[in-house]
C-alpha cells in the first residue's frame, strides 16, 4: 500500500486514458481533481471498489502525493510524467 | 516483397476478427485484465504510461510505399500523428484506444499487415539485415528464409505460450553482421562451405536485458533444407525445459547458460534426430515460391557509380557531400546506391516519424526507389534502390522534411528506447538525454571527426535500447526516486560482438551529457590517428583512461561517486527542461 | 460436470480420484501418475475406463510405458500462460502414437482451444465460470494453418498448391 496521503489511479479499459478517483467517486483525467486519501482504511476500500470494476478500469493502484496549494503532487517522477504527459515535445511536422 | 495469397490474407483477417471478439469480451467483463493481457500482447497491444501502445509488425523491416501510407493514416486517424520505429524493425503507436484496435487491424489487413505476435511470450517478428537483397557483401538474400520463418511461427500452436518471448534474426552477409544475430534467442548466419553449399550457422541464447549474454554456436553448418525442423527442435526443448518460475530467468539464454551450450546442443540434436527429414521441412517448390517474391525488381543497366559517389561526397555542396559520405552505401547493382534516412534530427525523439513525413517518404520511395523502404534496427529507414545520379535530387527533397540529417553511424545516430516518457517499466527518461546529446554534438564536421561510434540508451534494465552493445551505452536507473545514468563502454553488436563494461558510479541527469562529452574528448586525444575508430582505440587502451576522463575528480579526493557528482562544472540545462 | 469433447458439450463420465480415495469396483476413473505407477496391476484389472492426470511438468516419457492401459490422458494447465502442455500433447500424439482421449484441464480458456486442438487435445474442462457454448466457437477462429501439428501432419505447402 502506498504511503499516505495517496491518490487512487488506473487507466480506462476502453481508451487507456489515465484517470484518478475523485472525492465524489468519479474518475477524472485531471490529477487536480483527485481525491487525496489520508487514511489507510479508506484507501484500501477505494482500491477494492475499483478492483471490482475491471471492465471500466485496468489494474488500479495508489501512489503517494504531497499537497501543494491544495493540489496533489506526485512524489515520483513516473507519476508526475504520467499525469502531465511526456517531458519531450511530441514530434510535429517540420 | 512477399505478397499475400488468399490464405495469408484470410488468416490476418480472421486474426483481426478474433481480436475484435476478445476486445468485446474484455469490455463486457467476461475476461479479466489478467486473462486479457496475454491475448492483447499477442496482438502487440501494451498498456503504457499514458495510454495503450500498439506495435505493428514490419516483417524483417521491409515496407512498401502503400503500407507506409497506411501507417501514416493510422497515425493521423487513431493516434497523435506520429509513430516510433523500434529496434526490432517494427513501428509502434503510443496513443491508441483499445476500442479502435480492431478497426486498425482491419485497416492493416487491407494492406497485408498485422500486429500478430509483436509481443507476448511467443515467437516474435523475425528481423534481418536492413541491407538484405542489396548489400554487396551478401552471399544470399535472407528474406525468403525470414518469410518462411514468419509463416512457420505464425500461430504455431505449440509455441504460443513459451516461458518468455523469443526473437530470431537472420543475416546473409557473413563478413558484417548488421542484424546482431549473436544477441538473439536464435541467430542465423547464412554461410557457404568449400563445396559451394549454403548452410546456417545457428547461434542460440544471446540476449540483452538483465543478463546480457553473447549467443553460443550450436550448429556450425546446418543444411538449409533442415532449418524448420531444427528450429522446431530448439523451441521444443526450450518450451519443456525453460524456467517458468521466475520471469527474469525464463529466456532461453538462461537455459543455455545453465545447461552449458554442449548439453543444450545435445538435447536439441536428440530431438532433432526424431523430426528431421520429416514433412515439416520446407520443400524446394515452396522455397522457390517464396523466393520469387524477392527477385530484384527492374534495375536499369548502368555503369558503376562508385567514382560518382566518391565525387559527390567531396563536392562543393558540403551538406550534400557529408550526407552522401555518411548516409549512403555501395549497392550490389552498378549505378545504384543504398541510402539511409537518419530518423535522428536534432530535437526529435530518435526513430519518431510524423504522419506527414511518412506520407512524404512513401512518395519519395515511389519516385526514387521503386516504392521500397526498410526499417533498420538502428531506428532509421533505408531506401534500398536509389539511382546514384538521383542522389542530389533526393537529398534536396529530404531537406525540407527534416530527414536529411547526415549522421548515420555517427555519435548522434542514437538508438534510444521510449524510456520514462512513455514506458511503465522505465526507471528514467531516455529521450531527453538523447536530445541533449544531439544538441551538444550538432555539428557534422565534428561528428565526422569523431567518426563511427554507436551510442545506445535504455530507460531500464530491460535494454530495449540495446545499451549493452553500444560502443557507448547509457542505462537509466532509479536512485531514491532520482533519475541516474550508468555509462558503459565497449559494446558491439556485430561479428566482433561484445558487451559493454560499466565505467563507474552512475551520473545524475544533469551530468550524463558532460560525462559522454569527456569520454569523447579523451578518445580524440588518445587515438593513434583519425582513422582509428572509437571502439578500436578503446580496445587498444582499455577502460582506464576513459574512466579517468569520466570521473576527473575521482583520484584527488578518493570519493568517486560523490566527487563525480560534484564534478560537472560545465553543466547544460537539465535536459527535462527541453521538452514540453 | 459438463466438458467439451469432440466439439460438443457432454457430461464427464470419469471420476477423478485423489491418491487416498479407494478405487471403486467399476466406473471410469482417473488417477495421478504416481498412483498409476504404484497401482498399475490393480488398474489394469479395472472394469471401467482408466485415465491419468499429468501435471504440467510431467513429461510424455514419464507416461509412455503406460499408454496401452489408458483411455484418457488429462494434462493440467495450471495457468493458461504455462504452455508446456502443448508440447506434451504433440509428443503423445506424434511420437508415442497415443490415440485415446486427450483432455486439457485447469486454467483452460476459450482462446487456447484452437491451439490445444491442433496439439492433439480432444476434450477440455473449461476454467470455472466459463461459457462452454461460446468456447465452442473458438475452434473455428482460423480456417487454415501454416504448420504441421498433431491434427495435420503436413504443413500448408504440402497440403495445397500455393
Ligand atoms: S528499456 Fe525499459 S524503459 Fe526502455 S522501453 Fe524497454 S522496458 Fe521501457
Amino acid at each position: 500500500m502506498a504511503a499516505l496521503p495517496a491518490v487512487v489511479t488506473a487507466n480506462e479499459t476502453e481508451t487507456g486514458t489515465v484517470v484518478y478517483r475523485t472525492p465524489d467517486g468519479r474518475l477524472s483525467p485531471n490529477l487536480s481533481e483527485a481525491w487525496v486519501v489520508e487514511d489507510a482504511e479508506r484507501l484500501e476500500a477505494a482500491l477494492a471498489e475499483l478492483q471490482t470494476q475491471q471492465a471500466i478500469v485496468c489494474d488500479p493502484y495508489a501512489f503517494p502525493v504531497k499537497v501543494e496549494a491544495g493540489v496533489p503532487m506526485p512524489l515520483s517522477t513516473r507519476e508526475r510524467i504520467r499525469s502531465q504527459g511526456p517531458t519531450v515535445a511530441l514530434p510535429r511536422a517540420s | 516483397m512477399y505478397q499475400y495469397d488468399e490464405i495469408d490474407q484470410r488468416l490476418v483477417e480472421e486474426r483481426a476478427a478474433q481480436f475484435r471478439g476478445q476486445v468485446a469480451r474484455r469490455l463486457a467483463g467476461e475476461i479479466t485484465e489478467d486473462e486479457f493481457k496475454p491475448l492483447r500482447l499477442q496482438n502487440g497491444v501494451y498498456m503504457q504510461l499514458h495510454a495503450y501502445m500498439l506495435r505493428i509488425a514490419i516483417p524483417y523491416g521491409f515496407l512498401t510505399s502503400r503500407r507506409l501510407r497506411r501507417l501514416a493514416h493510422i497515425a493521423r486517424t487513431y493516434d497523435k500523428g506520429y509513430g516510433h520505429l523500434s529496434t526490432r524493425q517494427n513501428i509502434q503507436f503510443n496513443w491508441i484506444k483499445l476500442v479502435d484496435v480492431p478497426d486498425i487491424l482491419d485497416e492493416l489487413a487491407d494492406v497485408q499487415m498485422h500486429s500478430i505476435q509483436t509481443s507476448g511470450n511467443c515467437i516474435r517478428n523475425t528481423t534481418a539485415d536492413a541491407y538484405a537483397g542489396v548489400a554487396r557483401d551478401e552471399i544470399e538474400d535472407p528474406r525468403p528464409w525470414c518469410e518462411l520463418i514468419r509463416q512457420w511461427s505464425t500461430f504455431h500452436p505449440e509455441f504460443a505460450f513459451l516461458p518468455r518471448k523469443f526473437k530470431i534474426a537472420v543475416t546473409g552477409a557473413p563478413d558484417e553482421d548488421r542484424a546482431a544475430v549473436r544477441f538473439h534467442d536464435i541467430g542465423l548466419r547464412i554461410l557457404e562451405n568449400a563445396e559451394g553449399q549454403r548452410g546456417f550457422e545457428v547461434i542460440v541464447g544471446g540476449g540483452l536485458g538483465r543478463t546480457p549474454l553473447v549467443g553460443e554456436v550450436i550448429h556450425e553448418f546446418l543444411p538449409q533444407a533442415s532449418l524448420i525442423s531444427y528450429l522446431e527442435a530448439i523451441l521444443r526443448v526450450y518450451n519443456l525445459f525453460g524456467r517458468r518460475d521466475n520471469k527474469f530467468k525464463a529466456r532461453i539464454k538462461i537455459l543455455v547458460d545453465a545447461l552449458g551450450a554442449a548439453e543444450f546442443k545435445r538435447l536439441v540434436d536428440e530431438e532433432w534426430a526424431l523430426i528431421k527429414d520429416s514433412a515439416i521441412d520446407v520443400t524446394e517448390e515452396e522455397l522457390e515460391r517464396i523466393r520469387r517474391y524477392f527477385i530484384p525488381a527492374a534495375y536499369e543497366e548502368l555503369p558503376s557509380s562508385d567514382a560518382r559517389l566518391a565525387s559527390f561526397s567531396l563536392g562543393k555542396d558540403r551538406a550534400f557531400g557529408q550526407w552522401v559520405r555518411n548516409n549512403t552505401r555501395h549497392h550490389k547493382v552498378p549505378g545504384y546506391t543504398i541510402v539511409t534516412i537518419a530518423v535522428k534530427a536534432p530535437g526529435q525523439p530518435p526513430g519518431d516519424l510524423t504522419h506527414e513525413q511518412m506520407d512524404a517518404l512513401a512518395d519519395l520511395s515511389e519516385r526514387y526507389t521503386q516504392g521500397r523502404l526498410v526499417v533498420t534496427h538502428a531506428q532509421n529507414l533505408v531506401l534500398p534502390d536509389v539511382k546514384t545520379e538521383d542522389l542530389p535530387a533526393l537529398h534536396a527533397e529530404l531537406l525540407p522534411l527534416g530527414l536529411a540529417t547526415a549522421n548515420a553511424g555517427k555519435l548522434t545516430d542514437i538508438i534510444c528506447c521510449p524510456g520514462l516518457d512513455y514506458c511503465t517499466l522505465a526507471n528514467a527518461t531516455s529521450i531527453p538525454i538523447a536530445e541533449a546529446i544531439s544538441a551538444r554534438f550538432d555539428d557534422v564536421d565534428y561528428l565526422n571527426d569523431i567518426g563511427d561510434v554507436s551510442l545506445k540508451m535504455s530507460g531500464c534494465i530491460n535494454a530495449c535500447g540495446h545499451h549493452h552493445i553500444g560502443n557507448i551505452g547509457v542505462l537509466g536507473i532509479d536512485k531514491r526516486g532520482e533519475e541516474f545514468y550508468q555509462l558503459m563502454l565497449g559494446g558491439a553488436p556485430g561479428n566482433d560482438a561484445a558487451i559493454g563494461k560499466i565505467l563507474g558510479p552512475a551520473f545524475a541527469k544533469h551530468e550524463i551529457v558532460d560525462a559522454v562529452d569527456r569520454v569523447i574528448q579523451r578518445y580524440l586525444t588518445l587515438r593513434e590517428s583519425p582513422d582509428e575508430p572509437f571502439i578500436d582505440a578503446l580496445r587498444r587502451v582499455g577502460l582506464e583512461p576513459f574512466k579517468e576522463a569520466a570521473y576527473p575528480d575521482a583520484k584527488k579526493d578518493k570519493r568517486p561517486a560523490a566527487s563525480a557528482r560534484a564534478a560537472s562544472a560545465t553543466t547544460v540545462a537539465a535536459p527535462e527542461t527541453q521538452g514540453t | 460436470m459438463l466438458i467439451i469433447q469432440d466439439r460438443a458439450i457432454v457430461d464427464d463420465s470419469f471420476t477423478h480420484l485423489d491418491d487416498d480415495t479407494p478405487i471403486p469396483s467399476a466406473g471410469d476413473v482417473t488417477v495421478t501418475l504416481s498412483r498409476l505407477q504404484s497401482e498399475r496391476e490393480r488398474l489394469a484389472q479395472h472394469t471401467g475406463r482408466v485415465g491419468v492426470r499429468l501435471k504440467s511438468d510431467q513429461l510424455p516419457t514419464d507416461v509412455a510405458a503406460e499408454l496401452p492401459l489408458l483411455d484418457l490422458i488429462m494434462v493440467e494447465f495450471p495457468k493458461f500462460t504455462d504452455g508446456r502442455g502443448y508440447t506434451t500433447g504433440r509428443l503423445l500424439r506424434d511420437r508415442y502414437g497415443y490415440q485415446g482421449e486427450l483432455r486439457a484441464f485447469g486454467h483452460v480458456l476459450r482462446d487456447q482451444l484452437f491451439y490445444m486442438a491442433r496439439c492433439g487435445y480432444t476434450s477440455f474442462v473449461m476454467a470455472p465460470g466459463r461459457s462452454l457454448e461460446s468456447a465452442l466457437e473458438a475452434f473455428n477462429d482460423f480456417s487454415q494453418s501454416y504448420q504441421a501439428a498433431a491434427d495435420e501432419r503436413r504443413p500448408l505447402f504440402r497440403r495445397i498448391a500455393r
